[in-house]
């Protein structure tokens, strides 16, 4: 979205912070490709200096140039950031989020907070777009200084070594896999659709068509994936996988697979395995010194079937915990609201059906009250506690509220570990059913 | 001049300083906390709580007015302070010293001008200064964690049973009456008390020096505390155990604290005796809030594993609440591992690395440490600060779950699995795990 121009600003030593335009390609991604050096021996990173120019060419679906926030220093890019528009869907809705990525300072100048200013600037704009809630995929503990808790799990591995691949027996179907063409947008999103709908997943990723045809040929970036269609012998499409576009630390990752009927994991993973082994060796590595290709990741959801799918094939892997994604909601009133819909569903397939009442929580230093009636959200405001005999019904740290208000820890897991967490007995049944857990699969759009 | 110098003071702006008490800021503040304790702006002021600032002021073997830090504005009253007590903790044998703030307060006028804060660097200066190795206080919920604190040891889980759903004595079961533990028992107290402290495999406890026992006995007058007794034998007048009991009510509940009983006898026989005698008890109980006609039952708070409570599990009627927590802080890791250096050397001893030789970096994001090992011996902890993302470290975890590792709340395998920013490798996680393993405390608060 291309960001409403403002005056430049003036930082720490002179430095200036302001929006980019296409001509900051360069410098963007220079910038980056010394900022995440790679290995030990720090060797520059032409990926993100490919996706530095990605989100800056005007070309990219979910981000503009203007939506690059860069900090210059005698007229050097020092650092910078992008807000993508991140495609998010909670239990059905649509949510606008925006993404903050490829965060990056030049080691010369860091600690003079020009990253917390630069965040500053792109979580106003996000706000001021409509974004409810921002997203990002970053190194551990950094981002809560900016208001960023975990909240959603964010890609679970399941490893399994080239050298560990079953045999292709004559019993097992024969698969090929290959990219999309551009026209197949619509086969393509209803398989992957199909797949969400089939996980009741509460957080999900729309892939938008736009984002379908630049990664199928647009994209200079080797950050991103690709949709490739799997096929039986007479070219029936049963299937669809996102595989990254190139080899990462020796590892092809799968970011999503799935079948139609009668197709399955349990038939299909072993001759899919082997396909995919095929494409990984043609990916390129784009860094000498990085592992070679030895294994597949799938880089799916933490209840994914898959782990178990391969535990009852025999298939030797690795399980590796998922990481988390960051999630920062500005507003709780405005994303309540936003989801009220849903919530009212949920409301009305449960035994408070029809609940009519005032639901006050704190955050301690502020709180929200939420106003139903009959089965309907009619209010959700800001709420302040009383100087003397606050009395409100739920108390949590707020970002402990994000959590379950995403669906990632429930009321008894997060009470389990902070006292502080506390809700009256009503509430609690209340808040369990309006915000179960869930599992998510959030997926990055590069 | 320092922050703990008892002359030190500090102008805030507008005519507000932050300043070390003298006597009549001590009472002053005293009235300020029962002005403020009220469940609502025209709530009658009770003298409860003066009270006990008068007790600490006056008699309290280890605190003093000088020990308050308070704010006065320009017209020398009081608007907001609170009190560093001095206990010590019993961590696995090892005895460390901690800074215990209470009584925390700040008119609400005089909210959100960062007063509390100055108030907590100056006790945190004094605490540090004397060479306690922790802080340590039982809070309001959320507020201390801005202050570094951390939920890391539980505290105090809560059940409670009405007199009135108690059988009455079936045959065969004895009878006892409590008996308050005078001063000069201290000797006999102690015993029982840490004989039951000691026999349960408790992490963090707390030992009760003499000179709090004889305080607590002869001096001390406020209802925010709890009085001593024997568990005395109807029939032949031996001494069954002991219990603590506060002196106030607790919501309309008769409140235990602490309950032991001889080795030679059983809380399945003694429960209910128990119960019984406090409920003829009840009547001495001093009752604070003017809204409870009686006390209908007991409320026991005690640590999460007592035998009272595995006791209560078998035909028992009883209403539980979830266990709150100590909020803890430690500022300086050096300090506290050269306290604990003995159990921490017996319990690689004991373990799968006896003889360990390495370094262990550990990352708290912004702080951490390192422990120098060599055949089995802590030789060194290092306070060190590891870059911001832990680049370097062997382990890596934000430090209010090191806290609750440490104090025994949670395992690093339960941290990992909750934090996905905790990591540790091999090496390191088998190390941590074997000095620090999860383990349930009893720390009684001695006011």
């Amino acid at each position: 979205m291309k960001q409403t121009q403002t005056k430049e600003e003036y930082l720490a030593d002179g430095a200036i912070l302001r929006w980019a335009t296409h001509t900051d390609a360069a410098g963007y991604a220079s910038l980056a490709a010394h900022a995440f050096l790679i290995g030990a021996e720090q060797h520059s990173n032409p990926n993100v200096t490919h996706y530095a120019h990605d989100l800056t060419s005007d070309r990219h679906p979910l981000c503009h140039s203007s939506d690059v926030a860069v900090v210059c220093l005698d007229d050097s890019i020092v650092a910078a950031a992008a807000v993508l528009q991140q495609p998010f869907v909670y239990g059905g809705i649509n949510i606008p989020v925006g993404r903050p990525e490829l965060v990056c300072s030049h080691q010369n100048v860091r600690q003079r907070g020009y990253v917390r200013s630069i965040m500053r600037k792109l979580h106003d704009a996000s706000e001021a777009r409509g974004d409810v809630m921002q997203v990002i995929t970053g190194i551990p503990y950094y981002y809560h200084q900016f208001g960023y808790t975990w909240a959603i799990d964010y890609n679970g591995f399941c490893r399994v070594e080239a050298s560990d691949f079953p045999p292709i027996t004559n019993m097992m179907p024969r698969v090929t896999i290959r990219p999309f063409e551009r026209s197949e947008y619509g086969l393509f999103n209803t398989l992957y659709t199909n797949d969400i709908a089939a996980r009741a997943l509460v957080i999900s990723t729309p892939y938008p068509e736009e984002l379908f045809h630049h990664s199928l040929g647009v994209s200079v970036s080797t950050e991103g994936f690709r949709a490739y269609g799997i096929y039986t012998e007479d070219e029936t499409c049963i299937g669809f996988c996102l595989l990254t576009v190139r080899i990462w630390d020796g590892t092809l990752s799968v970011m999503a697979l799935s079948y139609e009927e009668p197709a399955s994991h349990y038939t299909h993973s072993v001759p899919v395995l082997h396909a995919i082994h095929a494409i990984a060796q043609t990916l390129p590595k784009p860094v000498g010194i990085q592992e070679d290709y030895h294994a597949v990741d799938m880089l799916l959801d933490g209840n994914h079937p898959i782990a178990r799918v391969f535990a009852a094939l025999n298939v030797t892997h690795t399980i590796i915990k998922p990481y988390t994604w960051y999630v920062r909601i500005p507003d709780m009133p405005k994303w309540i609201l936003h989801v009220r819909h849903v919530l009212e569903e949920r409301i009305a397939a449960s035994p408070l059906r029809g609940y009519t009442g005032s639901v006050q929580i704190t955050f301690y230093r502020n709180g929200i009250a939420m106003e139903w009636q009959d089965g309907k959200l009619i209010h959700v405001t800001p709420r302040t506690p009383a100087p003397y005999g606050d009395l409100p019904h739920a108390g949590y740290p707020y970002n402990a509220f994000c959590q379950q208000v995403c669906g990632w820890r429930s009321l008894a897991e997060l009470r389990a570990w902070y006292p502080d967490i506390w809700a009256t007995a009503t509430t609690a049944v209340f808040l369990d059913i309006l915000f179960p857990k869930s599992t998510s699969q959030l997926l990055w759009m590069n | 001049m320092e922050v703990y110098d008892p002359r030190y003071c500090a102008d805030l702006g507008d005519g507000y300083i932050v300043k070390w008490a003298d006597e009549v800021e001590a009472h002053s503040y005293g009235h300020l906390c029962d002005v403020v304790f009220r469940r609502s702006a025209d709530a009658p002021i009770r003298n409860l709580n003066a009270m006990q600032v008068i007790d600490w002021t006056d008699a309290h073997p280890n605190t003093s007015h000088s020990d308050i830090a308070v704010v006065v504005d320009a017209h020398d009253t009081v608007v907001a302070g609170a009190v560093l007590l001095r206990q010590t903790m019993d961590y696995a044998g090892n005895l460390l010293q901690v800074g215990r703030p209470e009584l925390v307060v700040c008119h609400p006028e005089y909210r959100n001008r960062g007063f509390i804060r100055h108030i907590f660097t100056l006790l945190h200066a004094k605490s540090h200064a004397r060479g306690d190795a922790l802080q340590a206080i039982t809070g309001i919920p959320y507020y201390y964690r801005q202050f570094g604190y951390a939920y890391a040891i539980n505290y105090d889980q809560q059940r409670v049973v009405p007199f009135a759903k108690i059988l009455k004595h079936t045959d065969g079961t004895r009878s006892m009456h409590l008996h308050i533990a005078e001063a000069d028992t201290y000797a006999a107290f102690i015993a029982l008390y840490d004989a039951d402290r000691l026999s349960r495999g408790l992490l963090c406890t707390t030992p009760i020096e003499r000179s709090y026992f004889t305080y607590l006995r002869k001096q001390s007058q406020a209802v925010s505390t709890f009085d001593p007794f024997f568990l005395v034998d109807e029939e032949d007048q031996s001494v069954l155990g002991y219990v603590l009991i506060y002196r106030g009510n607790y919501d309309a509940n008769v409140c235990v604290l602490g309950a032991g009983l001889r080795k030679d006898v059983g809380w399945h026989s003694m429960l209910t005796p128990l119960i019984h005698a406090l409920e003829r008890h009840r009547f001495n109980i001093r009752i604070t809030n003017p809204a409870i006609d009686a006390l209908t039952g007991v409320s026991f708070i005690l640590d999460t594993e007592h035998p009272i409570y595995e006791q209560l599990s078998y035909g028992f009627i009883y209403t539980e609440t979830p266990t709150y927590a100590w909020y803890i802080r430690v500022p300086d890791y050096q300090r506290l591992f050269d306290a604990m250096n003995p159990i921490l050397e017996a319990r690689v001893a004991h373990s799968s690395m006896q003889g360990y030789s390495g370094e262990l970096i550990v990352s708290c994001y912004g702080q951490g440490f390192t422990m120098q090992w060599h055949n089995g011996r802590l030789l060194s902890t290092r306070n060190t600060r590891p870059p911001m993302m832990g680049e370097g470290a062997h382990a890596c975890m934000p430090n209010d779950t090191m806290l609750m590792m440490v104090f025994g709340r949670k395992s690093l395998s339960q941290i990992q699995e909750w934090h996905h920013e905790a990591w540790a490798n091999h090496p390191a996680a088998q190390l941590l795990g074997i000095l620090f393993p999860t383990q349930p405390s009893w720390f009684l608060w001695l006011n």
